[in-house]
């Protein structure tokens, strides 16, 4: 058995390296906002149909960016066979794939700090004061977002075609969470409070039961 | 297993290799009884069965894609299965039914897809509509074709049998929660009015079930026999692999070291 | 009518095409077996012979 501890460091390291060199996190945040820029060019919209596909391409290109970086952040551990260190390491796979699964989080919500912006600008998206709301929708989307990433991104990585495999993989199970984000950020825009709380509660039982399920797995998936 | 007692453990692995040789013995049986139940079918839905007065011929595809839809549902309930037996028990021939039965699997939801399509298109005027239905099943698709092709880019020397196996719980876990996102999406939005067909049972004349139930038993045994016939020829293929690496070795004149199976 | 037809055709194209798959498949395996077999066979008869 292990605590937290080792979680932790992994978490720093990945941290570490990521601020040390951000050009994957730049890299992201430019395609983030190609997927954006070609959302606008879909079905020409007026300015009213800028709003109703404002949070589908918000969520979309989240989803994009985020399949690059889950496969690049693990790719990082495979270079080096820095990999192998960690499983040689005395800590229990689970303690290894929570570090991941922060670091993962962590990274897509700096990519998001940078999104949201830019789409409510560019799509005129004006939650007003239901901003507030969508501050809770976020977080909870991309927590499990990341879960399933970082799962999938070991997955991927015991296999020859892992850019090719990782969002064919990821995109239809990540379902839920790509409706819950859109359809609670219409609800937020279309000021229907009641669907935006039944979509995040959807989001937050598909957070606790993959971030179980992903956590427990990983041991099998990395296991040599 | 480890809990059980030995002597229970035992008595599992005996059945379970009986269960098996008796499967694969009765395997030309089921084989044929499935041909006769299918061609029985065939008759019913083509001179028995009478017409529906509404929709008339595109009814009867129906019975085809009633119970591929089934199986499509039925395999990937059996690679859940046969997942959850391989990481606990880690016997290959549970990885080899998964395996199989997701093959099977893909193969029916790719006929449920098409033939509700070929429904669709005289009944609603479209191909396809974005029912909640519809959209679960082409999910399930790309799951399970993601599935088969993580098993076919296995890097050489990985154990994918393993990794399938937690992907196949954790796809077989996300499918309902699917179904019910996708149904809200569905039913939360204005949706143009789609005529969706009743429930099989309510309001269906007796003719028409008996035929669907035939038809659902006839593709049951069809369902079987596929499986039966691909464990056995995967089981095969790798025994006949073991035997090669033997006859290559010990032609070398090199001693086989370790246990054989 | 035709997009009935046009079901069972499809319906029967992919039966028979997974059935010829396993049927072609099985021939492989038969090839295979008959040729592990005869390699067998003709090793025991050598060291007969030895």
């Amino acid at each position: 058995m292990s605590g937290p501890a080792p979680a932790l460091a992994i978490l720093a390291k990945d941290l570490r390296l990521e601020l040390r060199r951000v050009e994957s996190l730049a890299t992201m945040a430019v395609f983030a906002g190609l997927v954006i820029l070609i959302f606008a060019f879909v079905g020409d919209p007026t300015p009213a149909d800028l709003a109703r596909i404002g949070p589908g391409a918000l969520w979309a290109s989240i989803l994009f960016a985020g399949a690059l970086g889950f496969e690049r952040w693990f790719a990082e551990e495979e270079r080096n066979a820095a990999l192998h260190g960690l499983l040689l390491a005395p800590v229990d796979r689970e303690i290894l794939f929570l570090g991941k699964w922060a670091g993962a989080t962590l990274f897509l919500l700096g990519l998001e700090a940078l999104l949201v912006p830019a789409a409510a600008t560019l799509f005129r998206l004006d939650l007003g004061g239901a901003w507030g709301s969508f501050a809770i929708l976020l977080p909870v989307v991309t927590v499990g977002y990341a879960a399933l990433g970082t799962f999938f991104a070991a997955v991927a990585s015991r296999t020859t075609a892992s850019q090719l495999l990782l969002p064919v993989l990821l995109f239809p199970l990540s379902v839920p969470l790509l409706l819950a984000g859109i359809e609670g950020g219409q609800a937020l825009a279309a000021g229907q409070g009641g669907e935006f709380w039944d979509w995040l509660g959807l989001a937050v039982a598909f957070d606790v039961l993959f971030g179980t399920v992903c956590t427990v797995a990983f041991g099998t998936v990395i296991e040599e | 297993m480890n809990w059980l007692p030995r002597s229970w453990r035992q008595l599992w692995s005996t059945l379970d290799g009986r269960l098996y040789h008796f499967l694969i013995d009765v395997r030309p049986w089921i084989g044929w009884f499935a041909v006769g139940t299918m061609v029985f079918t065939f008759g019913l839905v083509f001179w028995w069965v009478p017409l529906e007065d509404v929709q008339g011929y595109p009814q009867k595809i129906f019975y085809i894609h009633v119970p591929s839809a089934w199986l499509a549902y039925a395999s990937f309930a059996f690679v859940f299965a046969a997942s959850v037996l391989y990481l606990w028990q880690r016997s290959r021939l549970w990885d080899i039914f998964a395996r199989c039965a997701a093959e099977i699997g893909f193969l029916f939801t790719t006929l449920t897809l098409v033939t509700g399509m070929l429904w669709g298109r005289p009944i609603w005027g479209a191909f396809w509509t974005w029912d909640a239905r519809l959209t679960t099943t082409l999910i399930l698709w790309f799951i399970y074709g993601g599935y088969l092709l993580l098993r076919a880019f296995a890097r050489p020397g990985v154990d994918v049998g393993r990794i399938a196996a937690a992907v196949g719980i954790i796809g077989f876990l996300d499918v309902p929660i699917i179904h019910m996102s996708v149904v809200w999406w569905r039913t939360l939005h204005p949706t143009p009015v789609v005529m969706i067909m009743d429930d099989p049972g309510g309001g269906l004349p007796a003719s028409m079930l008996v035929t669907l139930l035939v038809s659902l038993s006839s593709f049951t045994l069809v369902f079987v026999y596929f499986l039966i016939q691909r464990v056995w020829q995967e089981r095969t293929a790798e025994n006949l692999e073991l035997l090669e690496t033997i006859l290559d070795r010990t032609e070398r004149g090199v001693k086989v070291k370790g246990e054989v199976p | 009518m035709t997009w009935y037809l046009f079901a069972y055709v499809a319906f029967w194209a992919a039966l028979f095409g997974y059935l010829l798959g396993l049927s072609s498949r099985q021939a492989r395996l038969n090839r295979r077996a008959a040729e592990l077999t005869g390699r067998l066979i003709a090793r025991s008869a050598g060291k007969g012979e030895a």
